[in-house]
């Protein structure tokens, strides 16, 4: 049985795997299982390999490239759900991006073809504005409510 | 926007090194991003401390344990720094 999980399990990643790690309780149960291999640590908090098979046990929440990235409708006057992954990209098909990430799209194509004329400044000065408008996209998604206290000693 | 709004605002002439661009946008902001966030979930094998991570990951946002008591997802911590080998019999 598993529980209290996330005290007992850690994770390290190592190359394209990761590798999950158990930790040993004070009474040192792991050591009953025979088939335990890989024990680490001198002492009893040791990290052992997983000593429970649980199916769908472990989950991975990750980010990865939208499948729907190309579609064949404007996404500003189609419904999300209605959207079609296009087949064959051409010209006319659309990219489906919030604006401010299609206008940090249009600073890196730039900034590609500066590079590829060998102007290292002028491929900066996009990259440099392509972040600004990454991260503006991602700072207009994020409100947090700030307190400043005002210090003992500050001028009122 | 068009793929062709986007040609004619960078003066580029070839639509495949474009299509080419933005895929490569795509993965840089996505390694900062959460601009399409995924889940996958795999078996824990008893004695098993090696697993895939899955092929499309950008970016690794969390890890999570099952907790078969409850049901439900718990997240884990990542381990600070290697561990101090003991013994490892694991072909």
């Amino acid at each position: 049985m598993s529980v209290a999980n996330n005290k007992n399990y850690l994770y390290n990643l190592k190359g394209r795997g990761l590798q999950l790690y158990k930790i040993q309780d004070a009474f040192g149960s792991a050591l009953n299982f025979p088939d335990q291999l890989g024990r680490f640590g001198e002492n009893s908090s040791g990290l052992i390999y997983p000593d429970t098979s649980i199916t769908d046990g472990l989950k991975f929440e990750y980010t990865q490239l939208p499948a729907d990235l190309f579609v064949d409708e404007d996404p500003l006057t189609t419904a999300q759900s209605a959207l079609t992954t296009a087949i064959t990209i051409s010209e006319t098909t659309y990219v489906n991006l919030p604006r401010m990430l299609e206008l940090a799209v249009v600073d890196y194509v730039r900034a590609m073809y500066a590079e590829r004329g060998l102007n290292i400044e002028l491929k900066e000065y996009y990259m440099k504005e392509f972040w600004k408008k990454v991260s503006n996209y991602e700072s207009n998604r994020v409100h947090v409510h700030r307190v400043v206290p005002n210090g003992a000693l500050n001028l009122r | 926007m068009k793929i062709l709004e986007i040609m004619e605002r960078t003066g580029a002439k070839d639509t495949s090194l474009v299509v080419a661009h933005i895929k490569d946008a795509m993965h840089e902001m996505q390694s900062t991003t959460d601009v399409e966030v995924a889940t996958e979930t795999v078996s824990i094998v008893d004695g098993t401390r090696d697993y895939p991570l899955p092929k499309t990951m950008v970016s690794l946002m969390s890890v999570s344990v099952l907790n078969t008591n409850t049901d439900t997802y718990e997240r884990i911590p990542r381990l600070v720094g290697e561990p101090i080998l003991e013994s490892d019999e694991s072909p």
